[in-house]
């Protein structure tokens, strides 16, 4: 096979055995790679019932046909798992220079089974010139217990310095529900609890390290095909790159301005103390420099420094979302501080966006007196960073109230009587679009398969960006059809192993109706597979709709796509989207005839035919 | 006619890869500034040499277009739709 190896590796935990097997070429097609590939074995193997945290659950490493390749940003992987976060199916999509090494051990997905009877990890080594790697499942006794920087470390030590690490910290090991895991030490594939799985399985890390380059099916149309993006995104770059100058911390200003920056746990969206949060204050007291994931041309990853700062230390980021969670949405205007509890999400494996807006609603909790000072432990008040920085600990190590915070702000809020103060879809904590503003992200939140997340097809490109044009964030006119098609298209971006911030943009075709034309050609160079762009949107809609029909099979009705209260009846007080909620109800009918659901949120048997998923 | 009469002032922010065209004695990412009675978003971004090719312009946060005519107190703002460059 060209662009796939074709090869899956099976390890099971329990019984400590593993073994390659080969994928069908038609199966590889169809679901592309990365999260379908993952979703049709999710789908074949596991009760869609079964508890996420249990062995029955599988976890599943997956890259995509363009990971490893020379295309600009092929250097993704996903890992999917049934989410203990929000009991729905979680996605968490990584880059860094991992999933190019894991490509390079000769296999596409690895298929992590079972619990083993005591902390492991998993060392595959395709280094050695054999066909396929070598495989051992070695005792991390020694490493239980340890942060994700020792971690790394110690496993590099004793494998192989050339290797890549991804691991849990101690969120993961006491099954935080907004558990992380890390690669590369700074890297999260970090929504929806994936690290609790791991931690479930008393798995520790999957390290690898491989040599094999991918065949691709016409190499030299691969590579004239990335060099012509490489000069486009050179070009733009020249005139002004946002992302390369500041990373995506350039977007709160934004936001911010859209009326839309999550300001205390979502009471409003407009934050006096952004200024104090952008991603100037970063670049100018904190970038060391620009850090690149393999093989890209835009490096909007940050290495960073707060030496010389009262909190000290260094490492990676902070990222837009982590810059809304930890910062305005705690009504926290401190960089410093919301890097400090950045670095510390990394190091002991957290979601930084979960962890961020669970703290956030224990502050509103806190300061309606619905929790008091003695149940947190301390005096609660939004802008304080020293109790974010402490709550973040607190929270990976289940200490104190740590313990309740770890179960995300749903399941908190439950359990004090206030649910509505949640701000939630599915369980899963909203990112940095309040959707009063950006009303497509709304029903995005609401109808995805991962709970509130906007990698699941981010129309905040069009409402917020304007890439490729600029859509009025307050209209409701065509977001059903843009949701139901972006989330098609971020769904072949991830099969697919490449990054979002090149493809919509360079992949798609530049027009209101965002085509995949440049996506399935240089597909079709890869793998030789003979995509046509309908034919790859049909799959990203198979993909997605089997993804559905695993939540449908799991339990979830209309009645889990919804929002929060606070979103759908108080109007946004203050800012350019005051006055707004966001009409889910006016959407959702449409959406769901668009995507081939009946009213119930079901996919129809005619939808299922058409896929061929009956 | 008062040439002070021909002129409304107006509150530029220029965000991202565009906060460089800022005069030096601005503050964060915003200036206050006098444009002729009439002017646009698109006069106001020429001015700074500011490309309106691939640019977002918001009007007190408002989607706005290159040519509607602003009014004395309005906030522009603007930055470039490269969210993957």
């Amino acid at each position: 096979m060209f662009g796939w190896h074709g090869k899956v590796l099976r390890v099971d935990l329990a019984q400590e055995t593993t073994r390659v097997e080969v994928v069908d070429p038609q199966t590889a097609k169809d679901y592309i790679g990365g999260r379908g590939w993952a979703i049709k074995v999710l789908s074949d193997e596991v009760d869609p019932r079964v508890d996420p945290l249990s062995p029955e659950n599988h976890l599943i490493f997956t890259t995509g046909p363009l990971t490893g390749t020379p295309a600009p940003t092929g250097n993704r992987f996903m890992v999917t798992t049934k989410a203990p976060l929000t009991g729905a199916i979680a996605c968490s999509n990584s880059g860094g220079m991992y999933p190019t090494e894991m490509k390079r051990t000769g296999i596409d997905m690895i298929v992590l089974e079972g619990r083993a009877d005591r902390p492991v990890y998993v060392w595959i080594n395709g280094s050695e010139g054999d066909d396929e790697p070598q495989v051992e499942i070695r005792s991390a006794d020694h490493l239980w217990g340890e942060p994700v920087p020792e971690t790394t470390e110690a496993l590099l030590n004793e494998t192989d310095e050339k290797a890549r690490v991804a691991c849990i910290g101690p969120a993961g090991e006491r099954l935080v529900k907004m558990a992380s895991i890390m690669n590369d030490k700074h890297r999260a594939a970090g929504r929806s609890g994936v690290g609790a799985v791991m931690g479930s399985k008393n798995l520790k890390a999957v390290v690898v390290r491989g040599t094999k380059k991918v065949d691709l099916a016409e190499p030299d149309a691969v590579r004239d095909l990335s060099r012509t993006v490489r000069r486009e995104v050179a070009a733009d770059v020249k005139k002004g790159s946002s992302l390369r100058d500041y990373g995506t911390a350039y977007v709160p200003i934004v936001t911010n301005e859209l009326g839309i920056l999550p300001t205390r746990n979502f009471q409003t969206g407009v934050f006096e103390g952004v200024e104090g949060i952008t991603g100037v204050v970063l670049t100018e007291n904190y970038l060391v420099r620009p850090k690149p994931c393999y093989g890209c041309p835009i490096a909007c990853g940050r290495k960073t420094t707060l030496e010389g700062t009262p909190y000290g230390g260094k490492g990676e980021g902070p990222e837009y979302e982590t810059i809304a969670s930890l910062g305005s949405a705690c009504g926290l205007d401190d960089l410093a501080a919301v890097t400090k509890a950045n670095y510390l999400c990394n190091e002991l494996g957290l979601d930084t966006i979960s962890a961020g807006m669970t703290i956030a609603c224990a502050m509103e909790m806190a300061e309606k007196g619905i929790l008091s000072d003695e149940e947190v432990g301390m005096e609660l008040r939004f802008g304080d960073a020293d109790a974010v920085i402490q709550l973040v600990e607190q929270m990976a190590y289940r200490e104190g109230f740590g313990d309740v915070l770890a179960e995300g702000s749903y399941r908190m809020a439950e359990q004090y009587g206030h649910p509505e103060l949640a701000v939630t879809a599915k369980k899963q904590e909203f990112p940095g679009y309040d959707p009063r503003g950006s009303k497509g992200m709304g029903l995005l939140y609401a109808t995805s398969n991962y709970g509130a997340s906007h990698m699941a097809g981010d129309l905040a490109y069009m409402e917020v960006f304007g890439v490729p044009v600029k859509l009025d964030p307050l209209s409701l006119e065509r977001k059903p059809w843009y949701i139901k098609h972006f989330e098609d298209l971020f769904t072949i971006i991830d099969a697919a192993g490449l990054c979002v911030f090149l493809s919509i943009r360079y992949l798609c075709d530049g027009t209101e109706d965002v085509m995949p034309h440049r996506m399935a050609e240089l597909l079709n160079h890869a793998t030789g597979a003979g995509y046509t762009t309908e034919s790859l949107l049909e799959a990203g809609d198979r993909v997605y709709t089997l993804e559905r029909l695993f939540l449908t099979r799991a339990g979830f009705s209309r009645a889990d796509d919804t929002l929060p209260k606070r979103m759908l009846e108080e109007p946004m007080p203050e800012g350019p989207a005051k006055g707004h909620v966001v009409e889910l109800d006016e959407m959702l009918p449409e959406f769901y005839e668009l995507r081939g659901w009946d009213e119930e949120g079901v996919p129809t048997r005619e939808k299922l035919e058409e896929l061929r998923l009956a | 006619m008062d040439d002070r009469t021909d002129r409304i002032a107006i509150t530029l922010k220029l965000f991202g890869g565009f906060r460089r065209h800022l005069p030096a004695d601005s503050e964060g990412h915003a200036c206050q500034i006098e444009v002729p009675r009439g002017a646009t978003p698109g006069h106001v971004l020429a001015h700074f040499d500011i490309p309106t090719e691939g640019v977002v312009v918001l009007v007190n946060g408002l989607t706005s277009e290159l040519d509607d005519p602003l009014e004395a107190g309005d906030v522009l703002a603007a930055f470039p739709s490269l969210a993957g460059g």
